[in-house]
């Protein structure tokens, strides 16, 4: 969580998802998936240190990416053409090693450290930015809930909503909510189910009597409307998932009728034993959305995250071009999956603290209040 | 600040609060009792409010468990229950998880919180119920019923977060709140949101304590310490269905504001009626002074007149006499018209004197510093000449080391004189007059002690009062003592008198010490 405040990437996600330049200063897609960029040349490590060559050769190697340095650029490319290389740049923290420590160009440094928590502090102190942020760790979430509520802590990132109601009227606190980037879908199992049935399931899915049921208000529909269409006819089609969405997986089968069958909550492991088993008909399932480049890391063939095995060249064509609009069209067109609804990204957060956006991506620009 | 003012501002205050005193008394035990009644008013309604939370409660559980023994005996027997159990979840929330449970359900699968008895206690047909518990974010608590059929039972984990959600609903005033406990003690729900982490935890409270009395038999404080510090004032009721205990309270300071709030105005008002009546009292007391003063005055213009017209009187009959001698044109009675005269127009410079003295007022800044010891050395070589006449000896005793006052040295003289001339007029011939020098708790003295009569008793009180001598021998308009009182009072100091009839007097003017840098 920390790593983002100390470190920076040569690029990085901009707030509407588009790559955008970080310790880099500017820079090209190349051909083979690779990407040349010009290094920023007043970034320093937190030592005082310039950014070199070789410090980022160092650093992009440990995520298994080539640098070379060529006519005052560096050309950055990758062995694995299934995943965009500036979505692998971005996720690329750029460090120097200074005996034990790893040094970043980050505005915060750590200063204390144990298995329970992290303290870091601002590197150049800045008006009422946040000058000091300790992280603390506790085994279970709901001990952070109950701690932050105690008051041990001033911010709860990534709260779930069923927990807001405790946090009511309580002065200390306020809730935010910003768009996720996850999704509440069902995926299908594509070797059961054909393009048609699943086109089907996504028209029988995506109403609101099934998102609120299974999610409460505070999650939001899909953008794109679909006239709603009953379940097509066929053998009852028996649902997985895992225990946080029995509530979800159960309101489907219900909202299936006759072609509901069984529904299995496993745990995490049998969870996914069970879909690389094929052993399923439809899944309950959390896939991160956004940005739209992620669609690359889910839906490209071959790619890591695609573990339901789809693959559709017009799908692949129009990511390879970063045509998101055309790769939805065509994701739509063939649906591995039926999104039910966006939950939104809550974070409770003491009442002086003040931001634009309270993503924790940008907490090195909160403010706060005295 | 005038001294007639200073007066007036004491008599009135005295006044007014001899008067306000035991109404203050009466309405500081009335707003006693008020008070007291209102923190007995504010806990009765909070005990209504925990009554009623407690009643709502009960009845939201009962309608939990009745829903489900109506599943029960609705679904439990069927063939296809467990799917249509787990199917009733999607519309009653509020009874979690709802299963099935037989002979065969794995371990696993069994409510968590139900110990194997009561399970089986459940299977044979019974209906059980757990302890409450921490599912997941909010407490919940077990139950089984019966499914109409052997060995097959249906359980649920009722939810309890509609109870936090009910608790969370009751605002008393602006920061009273509910809080519901177990028949542990612990933490279910809570209103105040820095307690709801207890809830999670299941730390005790300051209010548990409360809730085991009452789960115990007892009962609880109506008044206590809040974990936040603040007092609060609680009502109590107790669920002895669930063995849960509701407590509703409310900071003192908020609960009693309207008893306070009257406190204080009536406060308020008593003071202003104080202010009022006193200032009312000064006018009054003001001009009732400044008839008395001029009454006072014309009282004192008429003994003076008086005591001239006799004193005048006796010198103008002496004088008579005087001329009556001079018309027979004897030459053998020039002498004595000589020693007449002599001796009237030096009374009658004495009279002058005395009247000049009283004109006179000390002024700070003529205060020069007076050695006591030769100041008194001087009032003996100045009295010597009359003592003399009198045939009185005056001696002077000093004190052992310099002894400094401040002080109108003409004035301070006049008063010593005053009273050695008095003590040698008191003394038989051949008598002495002592002068003694002391010192004493930061003062110097200056004592004229004679060999005289004395002076009866029940004249004392009244000796330095206008006009109350009782010679009329000379010209003696009774002003003598009174002055010098007004001079030793005027020097930060005073003159007091010891005298026993047959023995003599002692005259003393003390005044207080100063350096002489001072």
């Amino acid at each position: 969580m920390a790593q983002p405040w100390v470190f920076e990437p040569l690029v990085r996600l901009g707030p509407d998802g588009v790559i955008v330049p970080a310790l880099a200063s500017r820079f090209a897609l190349a051909e083979h998936n690779a990407l040349r960029l010009w290094l920023r040349a007043d970034a320093k490590f937190s030592d005082g240190a310039p950014l070199t060559f070789e410090d980022v050769a160092t650093s992009l190697a440990q995520n298994h990416l080539r640098v070379a340095k060529e006519d005052g650029a560096v050309l950055v490319s990758s062995d694995d053409v299934s995943l965009p290389i500036d979505l692998l740049i971005s996720r690329a923290f750029v460090f120097r090693r200074s005996g034990a420590a790893y040094l970043g160009t980050g505005p915060f440094v750590p200063v204390e450290q144990d298995a329970a928590h992290i303290r870091l502090e601002r590197r150049n102190p800045a008006g009422r930015l946040v000058q000091s942020v300790s992280l603390l760790s506790y085994p279970k979430p709901q001990d952070a809930f109950a701690h932050t509520l105690k008051g041990d802590a001033d911010v709860l990132p990534d709260a779930d909503a069923r927990w807001l109601e405790f946090f009511e009227n309580v002065p200390r606190f306020r809730i935010e909510r910003e768009p996720g980037a996850h999704a509440n879908a069902i995926a299908f199992n594509l070797h059961h189910l054909s393009r048609t049935e699943r086109t089907d399931l996504v028209a029988a899915l995506r109403n609101d009597d099934l998102r609120r049921l299974s999610f409460g208000n505070d999650c939001q529909p899909p953008p794109q409307r679909l006239e709603f269409k009953p379940p097509p006819k066929g053998r009852p089609l028996d649902v997985l998932a895992t225990p946080i969405h029995e509530r979800f997986a159960l309101a489907v089968r219900r909202e299936l009728g006759g072609r509901g069958g069984s529904v299995q909550i496993l745990d995490v492991q049998d969870y996914f034993r069970a879909i690389r088993g094929g052993n399923f008909d439809l899944v309950a399932v959390r896939p991160i959305i956004w940005p739209q480049i992620t669609s690359v890391v889910n839906w490209r063939t071959g790619a890591a995250g695609n573990v339901f095995g789809y693959s559709n060249p017009e799908v692949d064509a129009a990511l390879d071009r970063r045509d998101w609009t055309a790769a939805q069209r065509a994701l739509d067109a063939d649906p591995p999956m039926a999104v039910v609804c966006t939950p939104s990204y809550v974070i409770v957060a003491d009442s002086r603290i003040t931001a634009a956006s309270y993503s924790l991506d940008t907490l090195p620009e909160w403010e706060v209040a005295n | 600040m005038t001294t007639r003012r200073r007066i007036a501002m004491r008599l009135a205050a005295l006044v007014a609060l001899s008067g306000l005193l035991p109404i203050a008394l009466l309405a500081g035990i009335g707003l006693q009792i008020v008070r007291r009644r209102g923190e007995n008013a504010s806990r009765e309604a909070l005990q209504a409010i925990a009554e009623q939370a407690a009643a709502r409660i009960a009845a939201y559980i009962a309608q939990q468990r009745e829903m489900l023994r109506a599943l029960g005996m609705a679904i439990g027997g069927e063939a296809d229950a467990a799917r249509r159990l787990a199917d009733v979840s999607l519309d009653a929330p509020s009874l979690g998880k709802v299963r099935l449970v037989t002979p065969e359900t794995p371990p696993a699968q069994l409510p968590p919180a139900l110990e194997p008895e009561q399970v089986a206690k459940a299977l044979s047909g019974a209906e059980v119920v757990s302890r409450t518990y921490l599912a997941d974010l909010a407490p919940a608590m077990d139950a089984c019923v019966p499914s109409g059929k052997p060995q097959r039972t249906v359980c649920s984990t009722l939810d309890l977060l509609e109870l936090q959600r009910q608790v969370q609903r009751i605002h008393v005033g602006d920061s009273g709140y509910a809080l519901a406990f177990d028949r542990t003690g612990r933490l279910l729900a809570a209103g105040a949101g820095t307690l709801r982490a207890a809830v999670l935890s299941g730390e005790p409270v300051a209010e548990s304590t409360g809730a085991l009395a009452l789960t115990g038999g007892g009962t609880a404080p109506s008044r206590l310490k809040s974990n936040s510090g603040a007092e609060v004032i609680a009502g109590w009721a107790y669920l002895p269905d669930l063995g849960w205990t509701i407590a509703v309270e409310q900071p003192v300071d908020e609960a009693l504001r309207g008893a306070r709030t009257a406190l204080f105005w009536l406060g308020v008002g008593g003071l202003a009626m104080l202010i009022l009546s006193v200032s009312l009292g000064v006018q009054q007391a003001l001009r009732m002074l400044a008839a008395l003063e001029l009454e006072e005055r014309f009282r004192t213009a008429g003994q003076i007149a008086a005591g001239i017209t006799h004193d005048l009187g006796h010198r103008l009959a002496i004088l008579k006499q005087t001329r009556e001698l001079a018309e027979t044109n004897d030459p053998s009675y020039m002498p004595r018209i000589r020693d007449s005269l002599g001796a009237e127009v030096e009374t009658l410079q004495r009279f002058v004197s005395d009247f000049a003295d009283l004109t006179r007022e000390a002024r700070l800044a003529d205060f020069m510093p007076l050695e006591l010891n030769a100041f008194a050395e001087s009032v003996r070589r100045s009295a010597e000449p009359y003592a003399a006449q009198a045939g009185v000896r005056v001696e002077l005793l000093p004190a052992p080391a310099e002894l400094w006052v401040r002080g109108d040295r003409y004035m301070l003289e006049r008063a010593a004189l005053n009273l050695a001339r008095n003590a040698i007029e008191a003394s038989p011939k051949g008598a002495r007059v002592a002068l003694k020098v002391t010192q004493d708790s930061g003062r110097g003295a200056l004592h004229v002690e004679d060999q005289g009569s004395g002076i009866a008793a029940a004249r004392l009180p009244a000796l330095f009062d206008s006009f109350t001598s009782t010679k009329r021998t000379g010209a003696h308009v009774g002003m003598g003592l009174p002055n010098v009182r007004r001079i030793a009072v005027a020097h930060g100091g005073n003159v007091t008198v010891k005298s026993e009839e047959g023995k003599g007097s002692e005259f003393t003017i003390a005044l207080p010490l100063q350096p002489p840098g001072a």
